[in-house]
């Protein structure tokens, strides 16, 4: 088991790797020159833009940039954003914690809904509440998310005054409590992440529910005279689970981007902003940045489904 | 909006009289001792400080002046208390001598202050200077500092301004670096007097001297020795001398400013705090706005399709901000055949029907141009140019003129095939387009329309690589500082420099002579031969003047003086 965790961590470094060394050329060979961004719209001197290239390392062709990137990646030196003017992990982590923090409890909260739902529905494939379930996951996945978004801030949060319209905190009060302020800020996006997540989930669990029950060892086991309860429990839900786990992995990548456009919308201070308005002003240290963190994240939480899959079923083996 | 027109009844008034003082030709421009009272400072800003003209603003008004702020003002400031408004993204510098960057502008405004402010006319009247003494043949300007002091308890003295001119700003800002070259030398005579002399007179020398252009005092002990990119000072922890200091940034999120308590101007500012909420989404900040959740929306940040949101709202005021005057415009390469006959160039005009433009493309915002520079400096507009006049829509006229040049039609009906570069974040930019596809398809122009993001859309105008392309430019308070550019022969092949490719030895010589001139009216005879021979020669059709607005909570007060990036001194919440 551990030497298949190490096993994995080490291959998964030069999967991550050249993930970021694609990127960073990807983005170099994108047209627009960061100087010209960083300049803004007011005519300068054609001197002061030379200026400013040579500060930033812009004039060297890319292979060399891409050797110093990679060089400083080892040293854990992860670059300096020209924009921002600040360490490009400076910029970063605040940021990515802020989005873990809207993405990781609804890919929680939106996995047990979804299971909940998809057992709750097999029951009687093609009822009422099956067929809700199916219109609903149609529905989710064909409307696109900063739409739904936008409705819910003008329903919930301009009409209604339910909730704020922006941010992640109440930035005027000081002495509220912090807990309570950030659930309140949470519920709007945080109910349209899960939302989302949940769909995608419930669409794999359903189906993989109704498999697994139409197996000859359920029909055997209810044959035995067990009852339904213990059929689900002990049967159909662990078989079930091994590919729901997987794409509770596999969608978390997803997340993250769905997370980006409602961030957007909600005015969350995440790695979503960060990521638009780096992409805008060609700052390629925090893209590269943004792009090594994504990619290591998405790695690990396939790494850690896959583990726990391999633990519920005893038929994947750790290879060899 | 009523207590406004009253204010500016006043003001008309004030203007009055001090133009009847004028004729005493003294040329000293003195500001008010601020322990004065509270309302001289904002006396100064509505007085029309016509440097040229060459008139005293001085403190025998002052009391004329206090009633006619008080009576503008319906109550007493209230104290305390917070206010809120929205910035699109971070800053990226927390000080406007770096960048041009208009959050950087709305917070380093704050916090840091130039020798001279600007009113809410556009104007600029001495602000962390007290005094400026101008000598008789405008070349020397001396200036008396306030008493003021840095937020680490240290003066603010003579040696942090021309540290800063020569050092920071001359080096690194886009806007004063080409200030520093009309600069002759820069001494610091004593701790408070600095006296800046210039190598030949300099119109817009003391607008120049603003925050807004860049020219903001910042600590000369703070920066000394440090690279200013790089100085933790100028992208996080300022060490600033404003009537806000920032206490917290989270990025992403906010910037948190709170009272200076150590601040120069006394009794001021009123509020306890101002937020600067960062909302990437136009529809986000609108909505924030109309909850309740932020109390002003800056001109930048606020969406043109919003402004009928807002002013359906009577809690909410959506007015024209004070800025510099901008212009949205169609540059045509002059270098590239068959567009170096201007007859070709007034040809595209005739075939411009503008005011549809205005009414599709910007809603009827603004106004259709009547001259190759925006409004806004009536001194340097000429009142009988006028190019809807001289050029109504007409595709006949425009057909006639393009036979005339030669540019005949082939067997399809076609004369030119060009392509046209917009940027899809400017405003109107998709409509325009795809309405003079059609218009000029009338005279036998066929657009190929290519939508391009900055900043490659800005490399390709300035290399030349665009037949046509449309944009929209700003002023820069003066001019000399932003129109020049579009048209004087030097700047051609500059980013956002002069995008016709337009040269005429002519012009060059009228924007010389406009700039080396403090007289305004005499700088202005030369601006509106500029505009004749420019409407004649057609580099660049002007399209539609915008009026951007701010929208705010009625609640929130005091902000009348401001001017492009307010200062919040004299802002209150009246809740």
């Amino acid at each position: 088991m551990r030497s298949f965790i190490i096993r994995r961590l080490i291959t998964s470094v030069p999967v991550i790797l050249a993930i970021v060394l694609v990127s960073f050329v990807l983005t170099r060979l994108v047209p627009g020159d960061p100087i010209v961004a960083l300049v803004g719209d007011y005519p300068v001197p054609p001197e002061y833009v030379e200026e400013r290239r040579q500060a930033f390392g812009l004039d060297q062709p890319i292979y060399v940039q891409t050797l110093i990137y990679f060089k400083n990646l080892f040293l854990g030196d992860f670059g300096y954003s020209f924009v921002n003017r600040l360490p490009v992990m400076d910029v970063i982590l605040q940021r990515a914690a802020n989005t873990l923090l809207l993405v990781v409890p609804s890919q929680i909260l939106g996995s047990i809904i979804a299971v909940l739902l998809a057992s709750m529905a097999i029951r009687r494939p093609g009822g009422r509440l099956d067929t809700g379930l199916t219109s609903l996951i149609l529905f989710v996945d064909s409307i696109p998310i900063f739409w739904v978004g936008q409705v819910f801030i003008i329903v919930f949060a301009v009409q209604l005054g339910l909730f704020p319209v922006q941010g992640m905190f109440n930035i005027r009060s000081t002495g509220s409590n912090v807990i309570l302020d950030f659930l309140w800020h949470w519920a709007l996006p945080g109910s349209i992440v899960s939302t989302f997540a949940m769909v995608a989930i419930a669409r794999v669990a359903r189906v993989s529910m109704i498999e697994v029950s139409r197996l000859d060892f359920i029909t055997t086991a209810t044959a035995k005279g067990l009852n339904r309860r213990r059929v689900f429990f002990r049967h159909i839900l662990p078989n079930a689970m091994v590919p729901v786990i997987a794409v509770i992995g596999y969608t978390f990548g997803q997340a993250l981007t769905s997370s980006f456009m409602i961030e957007a919308v909600f005015g969350w201070p995440g790695i979503g902003e960060l990521f638009l308005r780096s992409v805008a002003s060609r700052d390629y240290p925090v893209l590269q940045g943004i792009f090594l963190l994504t990619a290591t994240l998405v790695v690990l939480s396939n790494l850690l489904s896959d583990v726990i899959s391999s633990q519920m079923d005893p038929r994947i083996e750790y290879g060899r | 909006m009523i207590h406004r027109s009253i204010l500016q009844g006043k003001l008309e008034i004030l203007k009055e009289l001090f133009n009847v003082s004028s004729s005493a030709g003294a040329e000293d421009i003195t500001s008010n001792a601020p322990a004065a009272g509270a309302h001289n400072r904002s006396l100064l800003r509505d007085s029309k400080a016509r440097f040229g003209g060459g008139l005293i603003v001085g403190l025998g008004f002052s009391a004329l002046a206090f009633a006619g702020s008080a009576s503008a003002q319906d109550a007493q400031p209230k104290r305390g208390g917070t206010a809120v408004f929205v910035l699109q993204e971070d800053p990226t510098y927390l000080t406007r001598d770096l960048t041009t960057n208009s959050e950087t502008g709305t917070i380093g405004c704050i916090l840091y202050q130039g020798l001279m402010g600007i009113n809410a006319e556009g104007e600029a009247y001495p602000l962390l200077a007290k005094s400026v003494d101008i000598s008789d043949d405008k070349l020397t300007y001396k200036f008396v500092l306030n008493d003021a002091r840095w937020q680490d308890g240290k003066p603010i003295t003579a040696k942090d301004v021309k540290y800063t001119y020569e050092e920071i700003s001359g080096k690194h800002s886009p806007t004063f670096k080409r200030t520093l070259t009309s600069i002759d030398k820069i001494e610091a005579v004593s701790d408070k007097e600095i006296v800046i002399t210039l190598k030949k007179p300099y119109g817009p020398i003391l607008i120049a001297l603003t925050c807004q252009q860049g020219a903001a005092i910042l600590p000369e002990h703070v920066y000394v020795g440090t690279d200013p990119l790089t100085n933790k000072a100028s992208n996080a922890e300022p060490v600033s001398s404003g009537p806000f200091i920032l206490k917290e940034w989270v990025r992403g999120s906010h910037l948190r400013l709170v009272k200076n308590p150590d601040y120069w101007e006394q009794g001021k500012p009123y509020l306890d705090e101002i937020i600067a909420q960062v909302v990437p989404s136009g529809a986000g900040r609108t909505q924030a706005l109309l909850s309740g959740q932020v109390d002003r929306i800056p001109w930048f940040a606020l969406e043109t399709s919003d402004y009928p949101l807002i002013e359906r709202n009577p809690q909410l005021l959506l007015q024209p901000a004070r800025k510099p005057p901008a212009t949205d415009f169609i540059s045509i390469n002059t270098e590239k055949k068959p567009f170096d006959d201007k007859r070709v160039r007034q040809a595209l005009m005739f075939a411009t029907d503008r005011e549809f433009l205005l009414k599709s493309a910007f809603n009827g915002q603004g106004a259709a141009s009547t001259s190759p520079f925006a409004g806004g400096f009536p001194w340097a507009i000429d009142p009988e140019m006028d190019l809807s006049k001289m050029y109504p829509y007409d595709p006949a006229r425009a057909n006639a003129l393009l036979d005339e040049a030669g540019v005949t039609r082939d067997a399809s009906g076609k004369r030119l095939s060009m392509n046209f570069i917009i940027e899809p974040g400017e405003e109107g930019g998709s409509q325009i387009a795809a309405a003079l596809k059609n218009m000029w398809e009338q005279v036998g122009i066929d657009l190929t329309i290519e939508t391009i993001q900055p900043p490659l859309s800005t490399e390709r105008i300035a290399k030349g690589e665009a037949n046509i392309a449309y944009h929209g430019y700003s002023s820069g308070g003066d001019p000399a500082i932003g129109w020049s550019g579009q048209f004087v022969s030097t700047t051609i092949g500059s980013l956002r420099g002069n995008a016709a490719r337009y040269s005429n030895p002519e012009i060059d010589e009228l924007f010389t002579l406009g700039q080396s001139e403090t007289d305004l009216d005499a700088r202005g005879v030369y601006y509106k031969k500029a505009q004749k021979i420019l409407g004649e020669d057609m580099p660049i059709l002007t399209i539609h003047d915008p009026v951007d607005k701010e929208a705010q909570g009625a609640w929130l007060k005091g902000m009348e003086n401001e001017y492009m990036f307010p200062t919040w001194r004299d802002a209150w919440v009246d809740k």
